[in-house]
This record gives structure tokens, sequence and C-alpha cells, in this order.
């Protein structure tokens, strides 16, 4: 886990008071609506129709250890990927995904999405779901009451994203976690030599927003609001994460 | 920040001492990485702990110094943290030991130090104690116990090397009891069968009379066991020179 993540988490972890009932609405709500959505709407993944991704999907959720989840295929030009549950867990990929990315790259995006699971993302982030829904039908009653904790799930949430990174990272390698980030930031098939250009535009980022107390209130507003880091902070994060010991463990023993 | 002279030789230290320095700093009694540490997702953390610590020595005592510093003053003095001198001498006013202005910072610590292993031998009982007197030579057999422990309090006090074991033990008890892991006893000798003592009620008594759990700032929770490790450290290199001389 991330650093930032584990300490968000903690903080978040002090409001046992709504667990029991987050995990029922979870359980009974969330994840059964999820499941009739999916299965109505989107494509079951098994090892009969789409044996490969099958095969590969196995490989990562093996290497990660978790129960088995169900992977879907759904129809969307965007690449984009996400997963929900603590009991019936499922994972959903877009099509452009399969279709622009390679098996390993795909098995990155997996692995971020098992990293989530493996972390137990899903309950806070079905509070802040929750609490997104609320804005939407109450307006502003919810955004005066609730607009503090909703900032808080939303920087853990940024942060929580950098955890499951390091999953994925973990899994396929860092070389294919920049590939793969390099493709979802600008959809193109780009090479990288020997360096990812988003690493070198991250420290062009750094030494913009660090230019100026002005510019760094500047960007912190506007990441506030973002449920993902930016993607040059991601390769970054991982390129730093890459020297660790605990990179080279997971590596080394096949995780 | 400005290096701290004092804490120049932990780039000297063995990488197990330092690795357990920095859990001090990093991780809390439950395992969970502090709040407010800035450790863990540094450059120096990621690329050299747990194998090279000497490497991030500079910054394991850069963040020691932010962690007994108030945050404020060290803002307006633009990141410059109180020095090491200032909280050592802090954490022995926090801990009833008497240290006198004049003090050099390697006395400030062999005295909380001595105080810290007075405790702990007081605490030992009467088989044990004979124990450790057979093994420093201390004759003992009309001795009551009252005796026997201002002895070898006496014997503490005068034997560098019998006071780098002893403190070497405590600092490991601490270390089983904040981190839940033991560090490596190196050179501890016969001290090592008394690992049972202080991790056992004996071990938490004499820690909580050290109000490890007590300390109401959480600044002194971190604090008290750092000064304690790098004591350990100065005190052990220190002992060590004197027998190779």
């Amino acid at each position: 886990m991330h650093p930032e993540d584990s300490k968000a988490i903690q903080v978040l972890q002090k409001t046992k008071s709504l667990n029991p009932l987050v995990r029922k609405i979870m359980e009974y709500g969330y994840e059964n609506e999820n499941r009739g959505v999916n299965l109505g709407n989107y494509l079951k993944v098994n090892a009969h129709n789409l044996p490969k991704i099958y095969q590969a999907f196995k490989d990562v959720v093996r290497k990660v250890g978790i129960k088995e989840p169900e992977l879907y295929i759904y129809q969307d030009a965007d690449l984009g990927a996400y997963t929900y549950g603590e009991t019936n867990t499922f994972i959903c990929v877009s099509s452009a995904v399969v279709d622009k990315f390679s098996v390993e790259e795909l098995q990155c995006v997996i692995a971020h999405e098992c990293g989530h699971l493996l972390c137990k993302h899903s309950f806070y982030k079905s509070i802040l779901r929750t609490l997104m829904e609320m804005k939407d039908a109450l307006g502003i009653i919810t955004w005066l009451a609730f607009e503090p904790l909703y900032l808080a799930l939303q920087y853990w949430n940024r942060k929580s994203e950098l955890s499951a990174d390091r999953c994925a990272a973990a899994v396929t390698g860092e070389s294919v976690f920049q590939s793969m980030m390099l493709k979802l930031s600008s959809g193109v098939d780009a090479q990288i030599v020997n360096r990812s250009p988003l690493l070198d535009q991250a420290e062009e980022y750094h030494k913009f927003k660090n230019a100026s107390w002005w510019n760094r209130i500047q960007q912190n507003c506007q990441e506030a609001l973002y449920s993902h880091p930016y993607e040059c902070e991601r390769a970054y994060e991982i390129d730093r994460w890459k020297n660790s010991w605990q990179y080279r463990k997971l590596r080394s023993t096949d995780c | 920040m400005k290096q701290d002279k004092d804490l120049v030789f932990l780039a000297t230290c063995k990488n197990e001492d330092l690795r357990t320095l920095c859990d001090f700093l990093i991780y809390n009694k439950k395992g969970e990485l502090r709040m407010s540490e800035q450790l863990s997702n540094s450059d120096a953390f990621l690329r050299h702990y747990p194998e090279r610590m000497n490497l991030m020595a500079t910054e394991l005592s850069e963040e020691l110094r932010k962690y007994g510093s108030n945050t404020i003053k060290t803002l307006y003095r633009h990141g410059e943290a109180d020095s090491y001198e200032t909280i050592v001498r802090r954490v022995c006013r926090k801990m009833d030991v008497e240290v006198s202005d004049g003090d050099s910072v390697p006395m400030m610590e062999r005295q909380l130090m001595t105080e810290v292993c007075e405790q702990f031998t007081s605490q030992l009982s009467d088989e044990e104690l004979h124990q450790i007197a057979d093994d420093v030579g201390i004759v003992h057999k009309n001795l009551k116990r009252q005796a026997l422990v201002y002895a070898l309090m006496t014997a503490v006090r005068r034997n560098a090397m019998l006071l780098s074991r002893i403190v070497y033990y405590v600092i490991t008890s601490l270390a089983e009891i904040l981190l839940g892991r033991s560090i490596t006893m190196m050179g501890l000798g016969t001290f090592g069968r008394y690992i049972g003592v202080a991790t056992g009620p004996i071990g938490w008594a004499l820690l909580a009379g050290w109000t490890i759990s007590d300390i109401a700032s959480p600044a002194y929770r971190v604090m008290i066991p750092a000064v304690m490790m790098i004591a350990t450290m100065r005190i052990r290199q220190t002992a060590l020179l004197t027998q190779k001389i």
C-alpha cells in the first residue's frame, strides 16, 4: 500500500460507526444492483468466449492472491476500467482497453483493479459514491453539510490509486506500467525508448507547480476534485517506487 | 537543514540499528505508519531501506530533529529544526534525569541510559542478579539483594562494556514491545538469555515506569525511544573503540 493511502485510511477508519450500515448497503444495494447491470449489458469473460483474455486475467488474479472476481467487458471508445465489491467482486474493462492495449498492458489494467480489491478500497469508494449521488440529488444542501468529508474522501481516493498502481507495477513490471500509462494519457501507441516521456513531463510539472505559492494553490485546488492523480504523477510515483526493496521483493517472488 | 554534529556518527552505525531507529520514527505501537512521518515516501527511504540504512543517515537525523521540534518554530526558522542537543535535554527533563547545562550530548545520553539500566537491574529476580554478578565477576555469596543491586549499578557506571550490553538489551526489549520484532543482539553474550524478563510483565512495568505509554505528548512517544536508540548506538561504539584500544 502507498504510505499516503495507508495514512488516509487510518483517518477514515475512525468513522467506525458507519461501517456495518455501509457494508449492508454495499452487499444488498450496490453489489446486487451492479451485478444485474453487468449481467444485463456487458460481456462476461470466461474460458469459452475469450480464452486468451480469461487466461491472462486468471494469471493476474493468481499473482495478486485474491478471490477471483467476475470479469466483464463493456463497449466504450474511452480507455477505462473499474471494479467494485467486497463480497461479490467484479472488474469491468472497456472494449477500447481490450483493443488498444497489448496482453501485458491489459494485465496491468486488471492488476490495477485487483489492487483496489486487495486493499479493500471498495468500502470507502461506496461512501464516496453515495455522497456524490446525494450531491446530485440534493445539490447545495449536501454540499454545505458534507463537502469537507467529500474532499477528504477524494483525497484518499487519489492516494488509493497510487496503491493500485503499485499492485499493477508489481504484477506486470514497471516498464509495462509506464507503457500503459502513456497510452492512457495520450491514447497513442508511442514507443518508449529509454524513459517514458511522462517522467520528463512529471519533472516539468513539479518545477511549474513549485515555481510559486499561487501555482501550488491553483494546482492543489484543481486536483482536489479529481478522483485520480495526474497521469504524470502516477508514472513518477512508480518510477520512484521501482527502486524500493518492496518492488524488488514482489518482482522476485512472482507475486 | 544543517547537519547536526552529534548525529554525524549515524552514518557509521550498524544497518540493523539504523533500521530500528527508522522504524521507531515511522511506525506506531500498532505497526501503522505515523500520520506526521515524512520518511516512508522519500526518495532516500525508497532507495535504501532496509539494506543500506547508512546512506540515509542524513534523512534519519532530519526526521528525528523535526519530530523533536516545535513545528511552528521550525517553519519560522525556514525549516531549521532544533539541534539534537536541545532534544536530548528535553527528553532528559521529561524522564527526570538530571543533567547540567555544561553536559555534552554523549554525557547526557550516558546519564539517561545509566538510569534506565539501573531501573532495569533493580527489576531483575534474585537468580538473574546472581547470574549477572557471576558474569561480571562480582562476589555475591553473602550479599543481600539491595547490596547486590548497588554493586551491579556501580559496575554499570564504571564498566562501559557492561553498560553497553545492558543498554543494548533494554533497547532490544523496547523494540520488541514497540515494533513487535526483535533486533539483532550483537556482542551481548550471556545477556541473551534474559530476554524473557523485559518482554514479560517486568518489562512492561519497567517501560511503564518510564511512562512510554503514559506520556501525553505523541512527540515524546517517538522521541524517547529514538533518543534511547541513538544513545545505545553511541555507547556501544565508544565501548567497542575503548576495547580495541
